[in-house]
């Protein structure tokens, strides 16, 4: 059948033409974005060509860390920090992707963080962060006190002999009424 | 007379069974936590997921914690690499792959994700009985390539590939939890040892497309990619990913050249001298030559 050979063979050429556009973007050559929504972004993200691969198997290199201080139920009671944990190293993984949009709470550009766009994303990123903190709190049967966005900074290979240790910034605080 | 060797079509099975493996794999490692994170009353609400990125059609309807679609999921990876009504299993992999991971989950993926959908699409796409696979082939050749000359490109044209500094920060910095982490922070002392990876890494990356395709070098190349992803296996923990960024480089590079003859019988047959004229020589194994007056291998 050679109408049906020739279909998939124009299929596989823009599928690949597709892939080298949205890999020259990723290496920063040719800026193309995506619109959310589109039949384009869809066929993208269901072929798995919306993500293209970088050392760091994008987005898993976050540098944000989510803490929460959790108390038992009681006014008096002491607040203790508490970091998510997994028990299956996938979705350590995954969760530490996920922690990726917290930089979207990056003020300036000035840490090295590239700072995305708008204040929607940042909205959005104090929303999950508030999701997660109290759904953490509940399935633990603890009060939420405050959690906070953190993002770690690791010493320059340049700076090592002088800064051996790296340094954490506050992205986001928030305290819940006690 | 020499005759153009034909090409290993195995190279589609490994590519389907190394894929199903992975997700299966994959996805038994996250078993335990998957209600906590992509349940209905999972880690974040669903509906600020729904805001980033809406289901798509009917797909909306079946929520990604529904009990179902975990068995089915792990089903089907096995369908997948017993080989059994291919294409209808792919295809309903992807569809439930993407509904699970890559749609409304998106944050909560990484790598391994999107590299195991477009593995489903070829195996979707690519024929089981080895007609055109050669063609089939050329385009998974140069999907790989394509990965990996932006990859390159991408480093080189930035500064911190050059200088050691993303070698130095994706090695030693914490995060990437895995069972094999030595503490290599005082290589820190040595600069010039992270410059020198980098700059490799740099350039394996970059001269990929170039001396994968060239019989002589293939071999090296592509063993020293499976290297890299051995290294970020081990030290980033990165598991699924690596191994799948192995099975593409060994279905797209491998396979196709390893001799039918020593894919059947291991290494027992005798090394005889390849013919005079260059033809494709299998990385890492020797080739064929036609001593028959037959096509090596058919």
């Amino acid at each position: 059948m050679p109408v049906r050979r020739y279909l998939l063979f124009i299929w596989l050429v823009i599928h690949l033409g597709l892939a080298a556009r949205l890999n020259s973007a990723s290496a920063g050559l040719w800026a193309f974005q995506l619109s959310e929504g589109s039949a384009l972004t869809h066929y993208a993200r269901l072929t798995g060509l919306i993500c293209t691969y970088g050392f760091f198997s994008p987005r898993v290199a976050s540098p944000c860390f989510l803490e929460i201080g959790l108390a038992a139920p009681g006014r008096n009671s002491e607040v203790r920090p508490h970091y998510l944990s997994f028990a299956s190293h996938e979705a350590r993984l995954r969760f530490h992707s996920f922690s990726t949009i917290f930089l979207d709470l990056a003020p300036t550009a000035r840490d090295g963080f590239a700072r995305t766009d708008t204040l929607l994303a940042g909205r959005m990123a104090k929303a999950f962060a508030r999701s997660v903190a109290e759904r953490e709190a509940q399935r633990l049967g603890k009060q939420l006190r405050y959690f906070r966005i953190l993002v770690y900074r690791h010493p320059q290979l340049a700076a090592y002999g002088g800064e051996t240790t790296g340094t954490l910034n506050y992205l986001y605080v928030y305290q819940t009424d006690p | 007379m020499y005759t153009k060797p034909t090409l290993n079509e195995h190279w589609i099975a490994v590519l389907r069974i190394g894929t199903g493996v992975v997700l299966l794999a994959c996805f038994a490692s996250l078993w335990p936590e998957y209600s906590r994170m992509y349940g209905i009353d999972g880690l974040a609400d669903v509906r600020l997921f729904t805001l980033q990125h809406p289901p798509l059609g009917i797909l909306a309807a079946v929520p990604a914690g529904t009990w179902w679609l975990l068995p089915g999921y792990l089903c089907l990876s096995l369908l997948l690499i017993a080989g059994l009504a291919t294409r209808l299993t792919a295809t309903l992999l992807l569809l439930l792959h993407y509904h699970l991971f890559t749609s409304v989950y998106a944050p909560f993926s990484y790598g391994v994700d999107y590299l195991a959908s477009s593995c489903l699409l070829y195996c979707i796409l690519f024929p089981a009985n080895g007609y055109q696979a050669t063609f089939f082939l050329r385009i998974l050749q140069a999907h790989v390539c394509i990965i990996y000359f932006f990859a390159g490109l991408g480093k080189a044209l930035g500064p911190t590939w050059h200088n050691g500094e993303a070698l130095w920060k994706a090695v030693t910095q914490p995060g990437f939890e895995s069972l094999f982490k030595p503490d290599l922070l005082f290589l820190g002392a040595y600069p010039s040892l992270w410059v020198a990876g980098g700059w490799a890494v740099l350039i394996l990356e970059l001269t990929y497309p170039v001396f994968i395709w060239l019989p002589p070098t293939r071999r090296y190349w592509l063993w020293a990619m499976v290297g890299l992803h051995l290294g970020i296996a081990l030290l980033m923990g990165l598991y699924s990913f690596s191994a799948l960024m192995i099975v593409l480089n060994l279905s797209a590079f491998y396979m196709p050249y390893l001799t039918l003859a020593k894919h059947k019988t291991g290494l027992s047959i005798p090394p005889v001298p390849p013919p005079a004229t260059g033809g494709e020589t299998p990385a890492g194994g020797v080739a064929c030559a036609d001593t028959t007056g037959k096509r090596p291998y058919v």
